[in-house]
């Protein structure tokens, strides 16, 4: 059993997707997407983010929206598509694409010809250059028709929404789905040509027993996920307003979540899936992330979790995040705003923060600590980082060795609050974030 | 690359007053001697590029919050030296009345709390933890010097090179697998003026460290380290 501090979990702390992270994004100036978008070199990383769904779940934080009226879909991706022509002409013409991620929202709760021509639009306008192809995909809008586009555009990964098998937490969070669909889409997907198949699952989710999570995971693991993405559900209604739906009388409280957390990770690591960092896991021998996990070759991104070693992310459509060594954009998040400034030819990222030499090297800290539990400490942070992480290593949760930080195999479940502790826009940013576990 | 139009709020003065109590006396510091040098701390931020606005008569001792600096001293007919880079969680003694005339340089936004030194060790003139952290970083810094020294009236240009970049691997760099990886926040020039080589020297040099495949760089800031040890064989140290 990992030891449960409740105290040292108490203060909410980012997820770390980005260094900095986008709570400190603000007003950046108009130039600055275009000037380094022109500086990029070798190869890029693109993220497609479709910010629709057939049904909108009560827990989500995603920047979604119902498909609803036709229209307004019509409208988004005519904005998508001038986009991608605006941002491909600004690249230099020696970068090369060598991954291209769909999410979302759900990306297939548009139409399967709409993604087609999406991808051939893709396809022209950038090079690019035997591609790891991914995509996020909802259950219950999946159809054959999807499935033979998947297959002829050759998507390898592919990552469902599942959140939990159990019914009556189905309906507490407003996501009802039955396990045929489920397998169906297994199937579709297997035939299709997908090779790492991921499950998004929760834990802490309302009316969530130990049994529910384990029952789910034992279904997971049958049905053949390469990977499973073990979220704790974040009751955040302060930030997502569409959680007030969900009856928060019900929900696991600290300790129950943490044993949870517990219990996810030691089922998995006995029965099949290795750890990637603090809450994904993977088959070893087949599926690429676990194998950049044991070869200290992972990374961190807006996905989570990867093997992408691109130090360019492109991000395109609304809210999507835009990553260069030295600048983080993120696009307008108001899919109607986006609409209107991508289609009249604009670039859409109005917010973001230039990160300094500084914010390099605290964002590859707080990356290698949550992807490898271990870090080389600059010399000038040695000391002080001794006594900030007191509390940690009193506890034996991480020691220090040398110039190296470890975080021990008991420490995991604190990862993302030690590297906090390498965060200095924490303490001053009053944000809530989700609890750590 | 363009600066940001409104940039990320400046740590505000309480949090860069403990992260500078926490660095230097990690052991914890009496409330007294805490409040007596918050009173004459003085909190500035200054922009990349711009020099720290130090009142000349007075010595001086700067901490860096967050950001990196140099300090530059300026000999006769326009001469100068880099004398030091420093990085966030340092101390820079900058003193008044040399023989050279001092400025401190901020090279990106720089967060600092100043101190006047007379009145700074006044207060922690019995106070054995504060004595000992500064004497330690006192003798941190004369080290350093001499390594310097050593450099300038030595080496060769590789070597100079190569001896500053295990110095800044082992102050800034941070591993990525099973290499060190830092951005380097000071310009080429800076490096020279800091060597006592020219830009373009500073510039053949990295080329021939990369060639040499002991380093790999990315944009203007980032080095990579593939193997430290080889590049000490590099920095000629006995």
């Amino acid at each position: 059993m990992w030891p449960f501090y409740p105290e040292l979990l108490a203060t909410p702390v980012p997820r770390y997707t980005s260094y900095p992270t986008a709570a400190e994004f603000g007003p950046i100036e108009s130039g600055a997407y275009h000037a380094a978008l022109k500086e990029v070199g070798g190869d890029v990383s693109l993220y497609i983010h479709i910010p629709f769904c057939e049904k909108i779940c009560f827990y989500c934080g995603c920047n979604t929206g119902a498909v609803g009226k036709k229209q307004r879909l019509g409208s988004y991706l005519h904005a998508l598509h001038e986009e991608i022509t605006q941002v491909s002409a600004m690249l230099p013409d020696t970068v090369r694409v060598r991954r291209v991620a769909f999410g979302g929202g759900s990306p297939n709760a548009i139409s399967a010809a709409d993604f087609l021509r999406l991808f051939d639009h893709l396809t022209g306008e950038f090079d690019i250059f035997d591609p790891i192809l991914s995509i996020e995909l909802d259950p219950r809008s999946m159809s054959e028709e999807w499935a033979d586009a998947i297959a002829s555009v050759g998507i390898e990964r592919a990552s469902l929404g599942v959140q939990t098998f159990a019914s009556h937490c189905q309906h507490a969070i407003g996501r009802v789905q039955s396990e045929d669909l489920i397998l169906r889409t297994v199937d579709w997907l297997r035939d299709a040509g997908v090779t790492s198949l991921n499950f998004d699952l929760m834990y802490g989710l309302p009316e969530q027993s130990s049994d529910d999570l384990l029952d789910s995971l034992k279904r997971s693991r049958v049905l053949g996920a390469d990977r499973i993405a073990l979220f704790g559900y974040a009751h955040v209604p302060h930030i997502v307003p569409r959680q007030r739906a969900i009856d928060d009388s019900n929900l696991p409280d600290p300790a129950e979540r943490f044993a949870m957390a517990n219990l996810g990770f030691t089922y998995l690591c006995t029965h099949g899936y290795v750890p990637v960092g603090f809450d994904h896991f993977a088959k070893p021998g087949g599926d690429p992330l676990a194998h950049a996990a044991l070869s200290r070759a992972l990374h961190r991104n807006f996905q989570g979790f990867t093997d992408d070693d691109s130090t360019v992310l492109i991000g395109l459509g609304s809210s999507a995040i835009s990553s260069f060594p030295d600048l983080l954009v993120q696009n307008e998040k108001n899919s109607g705003r986006y609409r209107m400034m991508a289609s009249q030819g604009q670039l859409a990222a109005m917010r973001g923060i230039e990160r300094s030499a500084e914010d390099q090297t605290r964002g590859r800290m707080i990356e290698q600590l949550l992807c490898h539990g271990r870090v080389r400490l600059p010399s000038n942070m040695v000391e002080a980082a001794r006594a900030a992480l007191r509390p940690f290593t009193e506890k034996g949760l991480a020691a220090i060795d040398g110039a190296h930080l470890n975080i021990s195999p008991d420490g995991l479940p604190y990862a993302r609050t030690i590297a906090a502790l390498f965060d200095p826009y924490r303490g001053q940013s009053l944000r809530h974030f989700s609890s750590a576990v | 690359m363009s600066k940001p139009l409104s940039p990320a709020p400046a740590a505000s003065h309480e949090h860069l007053f403990d992260a500078f109590l926490r660095g230097f006396v990690p052991s914890g510091a009496k409330s007294e001697i805490a409040a007596a040098l918050g009173k004459i701390a003085q909190p500035m931020n200054v922009g990349r590029e711009s020099n720290v606005p130090l009142d000349p008569c007075k010595n001086a001792l700067v901490y860096v919050g967050s950001g990196a600096t140099k300090l530059i001293a300026s000999a006769s007919g326009g001469r100068e030296q880099v004398v030091a880079f420093h990085f966030t969680g340092d101390l820079v003694s900058v003193p008044e009345g040399a023989w050279h005339s001092y400025s401190l340089c901020a090279l990106t936004k720089t967060d600092l709390l100043a101190f006047p030194a007379d009145a700074f060790l006044e207060i922690i003139d019995a106070e054995p933890v504060f004595l000992k952290a500064l004497l330690e970083r006192s003798f941190t810094a004369l080290n350093r010097c001499r390594d310097k020294a050593v450099g300038l009236g030595r080496k060769t240009a590789q070597e100079r090179l190569a001896s500053f970049l295990v110095g800044m691997a082992e102050r800034i760099a941070v591993n990525e697998a099973d290499c060190l990886v830092m951005e380097l926040p000071m310009s080429r020039r800076d490096i020279g003026d800091s060597l006592g080589l020219t830009i373009e020297t500073v510039s053949r040099q990295f080329s021939e460290l990369r060639l040499a495949g002991l380093i790999e760089t990315t944009g203007r800031s980032r080095v990579l380290l593939r193997d430290l040890t080889s590049l000490a064989k590099h920095a000629g140290h006995g």
